[in-house]
């Protein structure tokens, strides 16, 4: 997913992470978990601030940590990441469902049973038939991870093919005699957990619209509702009438009355609205020229947390000039990528890498293979330095110098400063770049669509659940590109079936033999880059700048800052 | 000399003349004029200026650049040591003509490199704008005085209507209405493509004029 974080001090090993995904131990609650509900600091407003909205509401649709991190207070699956610092927020918890699915069949049903009395914020009780309509609904609006995720529930593969008269009849069987659901998958899948904890599994109304909601808000079942929502203007949250706590690890009640989005605000003016307690959050990254301000005079007010995400750059393989293989691997010579983390904000907000798989991240191999003195055969372990005589002698070679490029990129600061470097990275290595910055509102789907023919673009990645295939098969694989739509998260359009089909292999060994199951990420990892589909810069840190007004900071490593948790009383 | 040679001598000069005669007696425009000339020099020769004395290229990003300052060698984008060590800030000022003489930019740019260059886009975007004015104003008040009667006075009641308006206030509309999605009034929606046509129409409407004028003439 786009912008979103997550703290992993330690490598996971798919043990651990199958232990996380299906237990969460009382020890690790107490340890990590929220603290009781105070009424006494109930109330108030959160103001958020940021450039541009993210573009569509609809929580199947929507891909952006930008209102994922809303959605967690708002929508809810059958299961959820818990609320908690560190560690904590990595678990899965039970929220619509009763308990955690009871696995049978070889891991390849899952059975919940769903809460009684829960209502949608517009007062229609929450039944198993919105259930499986949510399911469907994933097929029918194309949701962007329909062919990646959930994929491999029974009935998926026509879902895929015809999404308009989808039906998951065998896939997902309900009972609303007993509240019971039946999941079935084709095969075991050892992070459905995860997959149906995120917010494109939330449960809907069976009434939703067969198609894109757009800006109309979908009802609720969380402690807030969206009341309005002008993506040139504003979003606003308030409490959902009918929300009553059932589970103070999954969903617990919020703090603030309300909670409104302004968008058209400038980065550097959101930091002064910030440092003035005229708002409560900055979204947008920092520009490089204010975080020294903030660092000095604001730094009890700045939150820095690590994440397992990457800013990288989608080439489109299926245009020119990089549908050539030469003209790629040029592009990942020739970017410095110490440069990029300064325009970024320094080594204390990121660091250098170019493997696909972040540091820290299950699979993750430490390798480069494009930094100067190595390549994509012989890698160094890290990168060093960028090789602009080799990167200029792979477009004279590739038979591409000379053409046009267009680099896509949101038209906040640090993002514009990114495409202004990339324009001079490739004006030196043979191309006619120009840069074209669009609203951060549209950006993100926009270089998805292969309608506008995007060359190369800048955008970043944020897991979605600890798992290398949430990176790899995600972002690379054929399931997928969609040809001509805004949902078409492999940006790149690469897609190449003996690759699919190791990564197949890989999430199969990771039931069978995690260890196995990761090694194989790491290769693939280290195969799919000599491809070079896309270049990787760097890894960033989160900073959440807040005002001094501001309470109750929560950092998830799932869904970033607790937006609901914050306290202005 | 009597008054009536005088004044014959001055009818003489041509307009040329009196205009240098009367521009050498007015000090601030003499001062101006210098200001303006040295600003269009020195504009002009920036890339000299980039190439042969800052040694840097304007356009090309270099955030691992060093400079000297007081005989030490020192990134041009300097990281933060204070606090918690956010953000990098590029140099200021060093006033050495030959080593960022107002800095860096956050791309690592010299800032009076690009100020120069910025110098030359400048004078070339006014001084086009100068010429299409005249051009335009020329053309319109050539066929409003030829032509007379009701063409003059259409034109200059449109042009009455256009200067109506606050100049700058005009240019942002226009520049709204022609990029993005037209111009509603009441009911009545001109997308960009119709407002681009009535703009043709109306300067094919002067050229017809003009056609048929020179035709009738011959």
């Amino acid at each position: 997913m786009r912008r979103r974080s997550l703290v992993l001090t330690s490598i996971l090993g798919a043990a651990a992470l199958a232990a996380s995904a299906f237990v969460g131990s009382a020890s690790q609650a107490a340890s990590g978990g929220m603290a009781p509900y105070d009424p006494a600091h109930a109330g108030g407003t959160i103001k958020l601030v940021a450039q541009a909205a993210a573009g569509s509401l609809d929580p199947k649709i929507n891909y952006t940590g930008q209102y994922w991190e809303l959605y967690q207070a708002s929508y809810d699956g059958l299961l959820g990441f818990r609320y908690g610092d560190g560690q904590a927020s990595f678990e899965i918890v039970p929220d619509l469902a009763t308990a955690l699915p009871i696995m049978s069949n070889g891991g390849k049903t899952l059975t919940f049973t769903l809460r009684s009395g829960i209502k949608f914020s517009n007062g229609q009780p929450v039944t198993v038939a919105d259930v499986k309509a949510s399911f469907e609904r994933i097929f029918k609006v194309s949701s962007p991870t329909a062919g990646s995720f959930y994929n491999g529930i029974v009935g998926a593969t026509a879902c895929l093919s015809k999404p308009a008269t989808c039906k998951l009849d065998q896939g997902v069987v309900v009972d609303p005699k007993t509240n019971k659901i039946v999941i079935n998958l084709v095969a075991p899948d050892e992070t459905i957990t995860s997959k149906l904890a995120v917010p494109h599994a939330a449960i809907n109304p069976a009434n939703s619209p067969s198609k894109d909601a757009g800006t109309t808000p979908i009802p609720t079942t969380g402690a807030y509702m969206f009341k309005s929502y002008d993506p040139n203007k504003s979003l606003v949250m308030v409490r959902n009438p009918y929300f009553k706590e059932w589970s103070h690890d999954a969903q617990p009640q919020g703090y603030p009355d309300q909670i409104e989005y302004q968008f058209g605000v400038t980065p550097t003016a959101q930091v002064t609205a910030v440092e003035n307690n005229q708002a409560n959050w900055v979204y947008d990254p920092i520009p490089a020229d204010r975080l020294n301000e903030i660092g000095t005079k604001y730094a009890s007010q700045v939150h820095v947390n690590p994440l397992t995400a990457m800013w990288y750059l989608p080439m489109n393989v299926n245009i020119a000039p990089f549908n050539n293989v030469k003209a790629r691997q040029a592009v990942n010579y020739a970017i410095d990528r110490a440069a990029m983390v300064k325009i970024f904000g320094g080594s204390q907000l990121a660091a250098p890498v170019c493997s696909f798989l972040p540091p820290n991240f299950p699979g993750h191999v430490d390798y480069c293979g494009y930094t100067k003195g190595a390549t994509p055969d012989k890698p160094a372990t890290a990168w060093s330095a960028p090789d602009l005589a080799l990167a200029k002698q792979l477009v004279k070679d590739s038979g591409t110098a000379g053409q046009a490029v267009g680099i896509v990129v949101s038209d906040d600061d640090v993002n514009k400063q990114m495409g202004v470097y990339l324009q001079s990275v490739l004006n030196s290595i043979g191309y006619k770049a120009t840069v074209k910055p669009i609203s951060g509102n549209i950006q993100f789907t926009y270089i998805q669509n292969t309608k506008n023919k995007v060359q190369i673009s800048v955008t970043q990645w944020y897991q979605d659940y600890p798992a290398a295939s949430d990176f790899l098969n995600v972002l690379l694989g054929c399931a997928s590109f969609t040809p001509n739509s805004d949902s078409s998260i492999n940006m790149a359009g690469y897609c190449n079936k003996s690759f699919d089909a190791q990564m197949a292999k890989a999430m199969g060994l990771g039931i069978t033999d995690p260890a196995a199951g990761n090694k194989l990420w790491g290769q693939l990892d280290q195969q799919v880059m000599k491809d070079a589909p896309v270049a990787v810069a760097f890894t960033p840190k989160q900073l959440d700048f807040v005002s001094s007004g501001t309470k109750n900071y929560h950092f998830s490593l799932q869904y970033k800052m607790f937006v609901d948790q914050l306290q202005t009383k | 000399m009597s008054i009536k040679e005088s004044s014959e001598a001055i009818f003489s000069e041509s307009p040329g003349k009196i205009a240098l005669r009367t521009l050498r007696r007015d000090k601030r425009s003499i001062i101006s004029l210098s200001i303006l000339g040295f600003i269009i020099a020195i504009s002009l020769l920036a890339p000299l200026y980039a190439h042969f004395v800052a040694h840097t290229d304007p356009f090309a990003s270099s955030l691992d650049a060093t400079t000297k300052i007081g005989g030490k060698v020192v990134p041009v984008l300097q990281p933060s040591t204070t606090g918690l060590g956010l953000g990098v800030t590029p140099i200021g000022p060093t006033w050495n003509p030959s080593s960022y003489f107002l800095g860096a930019d956050g791309q690592g740019r010299d800032v009076m490199a690009r100020l120069l260059f910025g110098g030359r886009n400048t004078l070339l975007i006014g001084t086009l704008a100068g010429i299409i004015c005249i051009v335009l104003a020329l053309l319109i008040g050539v066929v409003a005085g030829y032509r007379k009667g009701w063409v003059d006075a259409i034109l200059s009641r449109l042009l009455d209507v256009i200067w109506a308006f606050p100049v700058y206030l005009l240019a942002i509309s226009l520049s709204v209405v022609l990029l993005t999605s037209g111009l509603t009034v009441g009911f009545v929606h001109l997308g960009p493509g119709l407002l681009l046509s009535l703009f043709s129409l109306l300067v094919l409407s002067i050229f017809l004029t003009l056609h048929g004028q020179f035709a009738h003439r011959s």
